[in-house]
């Protein structure tokens, strides 16, 4: 087995080992796309992926043949000097080949002084994953995927739920703060800045006057406690290419007053999203979060969505 | 006990004194769950004094445990809340390797594996199969200039990708200084590999009781620490290796040891793949998170 530099001729190979990766997933979760077990529809994946600004990457060769590819980019600085391994970013025949494979591509990575290795990894696939912790990852985030349910039951007494209108921006301005200040503190320790409170009203004020998004707010004891965004997927930067399904919305963000979690004001809009989507005509809905916030990495499992990809996280040193 | 049914090599251990030294360290904190008035577990760190870790904490072997595994990420959430505030911002743990559900626990808490440490029997009756053209001996002093290449090809491998280990490279003072100190220590077994007359390999066995690792919880009986394991890169898979790892442990047996330990980075792709495809069975992982 060699390794060599991936360059142009290798993205017929990587289309099918990619095509190849999509088919064993979805043997798991039959709802990611199905388009992408087509190796052409694959090689588009990972063509996009090859032409980013910054791309390199590498394959394993063995018997003359292409066994493993990895193509990575570096993304906004906002990452830190970082490099993603994305979505199409990699696939291969054993999943042990990809630890050779980091191994000389982050070479070439620390080099430029890129020192943040982000690598988004199918879920469903342990010995894959098993691989990355192996090279000192662990998990920062989960995509998760479920049929939108067909029935869903009324809201605990006591709390109420509705769509906002222009008149709750008050509400859903406080709303949203919530989020980034519990994943700012332990044990998610997320980084980022926080946007101001005019940039956050006026993206929801988009988001309420939008007739293809459903901006929901939970109220408890005649006070708004709870919000909820559901848009259709294509509004995603994160669940795109091969984890993109069709007809798909996602459940784009939630948050609850810490003071008031065990209420029911989650599930109440959780609930009320699922018969929201269910009423637009979707059967399918995706969600994200931190695996390290503990409150949403045990809520969405318990709402029935399944992980479908994991990003992967290591710091050097 | 968990961790012993799995791994009987392991020592039974005194936890309660290990708990007690662990809670006695300096700037050692730690977090407790409570389920129907009892505890249900517990997580104890403590900063080490080196200078290569940065401000950090260690959970060492003793320093977690939980009746359900999930409740050790609450336990962190409060601990680590504390670290990160006093600014120890790189996190060390050391977590059964034998107990998958706890291991994904801390994967889930943003951690990746760093080391592994692993144990295994020995046998007086293996065979050791030398390569045509390759010999086994002791080290001499006269082939300082060899042995130091030796010495420097285990942290220069550590060091590139993808380890990427802070472990500085030896001087060859430095070097020279801890082969005449091998060569005189009576407790320290050293197997070299020649090529030829060139040494190209070597492998040093110590008993256990020596290495700072393998105390406590991770104590393993009558067991020999095979601490140091190297090949100059032009000899690697040429079963040179191999060879010396069936001497080591022939000769652990002949000496009256009932078992080996050693450990590796699991980012060093050749170690990570050697160590266990001779039979060494991970007992703890050490995992790590860096916050930046």
């Amino acid at each position: 087995m060699t390794i060599v530099p991936f360059t142009d001729e290798h993205l017929d190979a990587a289309g099918e080992l990619l095509a190849a990766r999509q088919r064993r997933q979805r043997e798991v979760e039959p709802l990611l796309p199905e388009r992408f077990e087509d190796p052409a529809a694959a090689r588009v994946e990972v063509e996009a992926a090859w032409r980013e600004e910054g791309a390199a990457g590498v394959v394993a060769v063995r018997d003359g043949r292409v066994a493993a590819y990895l193509v990575a980019a570096p993304r906004h600085e906002s990452w830190g000097r970082n490099v993603w391994v994305g979505l199409a970013g990699h696939a291969a025949e054993e999943p042990e080949l990809v630890r050779d494979l980091y191994a000389t591509a982050a070479a070439d990575w620390m080099a430029r002084g890129l020192n943040e290795h982000y690598v988004v990894a199918p879920a469903t696939d342990r010995e894959l994953l098993e691989a990355w912790y192996r090279l000192s990852f662990g998990q920062q985030q989960a995509q998760g995927i479920q049929a939108v349910p067909e029935t869903v039951p009324p809201p605990s007494p006591g709390v109420e739920v509705r769509e906002a209108t222009e008149d709750d921006l008050d509400d859903l301005v406080e709303l949203e703060l919530v989020l980034p200040e519990h994943q700012g503190r332990s044990p998610v320790f997320g980084g980022g800045e926080i946007p101001s409170r005019e940039e956050v009203r006026a993206d929801w004020a988009d988001g309420v006057r939008s007739p293809d998004e459903g901006i929901l707010l939970a109220f408890h004891e005649g006070r708004a406690v709870g919000s909820l965004a559901i848009a259709p997927v294509e509004r995603s930067g994160m669940h795109t290419s091969v984890s993109r399904p069709d007809g798909a919305c996602i459940l784009g963000f939630a948050a609850t007053l810490p003071s008031v979690r065990g209420v029911g004001a989650g599930l109440a809009l959780t609930h009320a999203c699922f018969a929201w989507a269910r009423a637009h005509g979707y059967g399918t809905i995706v969600v994200d979060y931190r695996t390290a916030n503990l409150e949403s990495s045990r809520f969405w499992p318990r709402r029935g969505f399944r992980p479908t990809f994991y990003r992967l996280y290591r710091a050097i040193p | 006990m968990r961790h012993r049914e799995a791994e009987p090599l392991l020592a039974e251990g005194d936890a309660t004194a290990e708990l007690a030294s662990l809670w006695s360290r300096t700037d050692a904190s730690g977090t407790a769950v409570f389920r129907d008035g009892r505890m249900a577990g517990y997580l104890l760190g403590a900063p080490r004094e080196d200078p290569l870790s940065g401000a950090n904490v260690w959970v060492e072997s003793a320093g977690h445990a939980a009746d359900v595994a999930e409740d050790v990420r609450d336990l962190y959430a409060v601990a680590a809340a504390r670290w990160v505030e006093e600014g120890r911002t790189r996190h060390w743990a050391l977590v059964p390797a034998t107990d998958d559900t706890l291991v994904d626990a801390w994967f889930r808490l943003g951690f990746g594996h760093q080391q592994a440490h692993a144990v295994r029997e020995v046998s007086a009756e293996v065979e050791v199969s030398v390569p045509k053209g390759w010999s086994i001996g002791a080290p001499s002093l006269a082939d300082f200039d060899d042995l130091f290449e030796i010495d420097f090809a285990l942290p220069a491998h550590q060091r590139a990708s993808p380890v990427f280990t802070e472990q500085p490279l030896p001087s060859r003072d430095d070097s020279r200084r801890e082969w005449e100190a091998t060569v005189a220590d009576p407790d320290e077994q050293v197997f070299v590999g020649y090529r030829g007359e060139t040494p190209l390999a070597a492998f040093s066995v110590v008993p256990s009781r020596l290495s700072r690792h393998y105390t406590g919880l991770m104590h393993v009986e009558n067991a020999c620490y095979l601490g140091f394991a190297a090949t100059v890169p032009a000899a690697r898979g040429s079963g040179i290796g191999v060879a010396l790892t069936q001497s080591a442990i022939q000769w652990a047996a002949q000496a009256g040891y009932r078992a080996m330990v050693t450990d590796w980075r699991v980012t060093n792709l050749l170690s990570s793949r050697f160590w266990p495809a001779r039979g060494f069975r991970p007992t703890f992982f050490r995992l790590y998170r860096a916050i930046p």
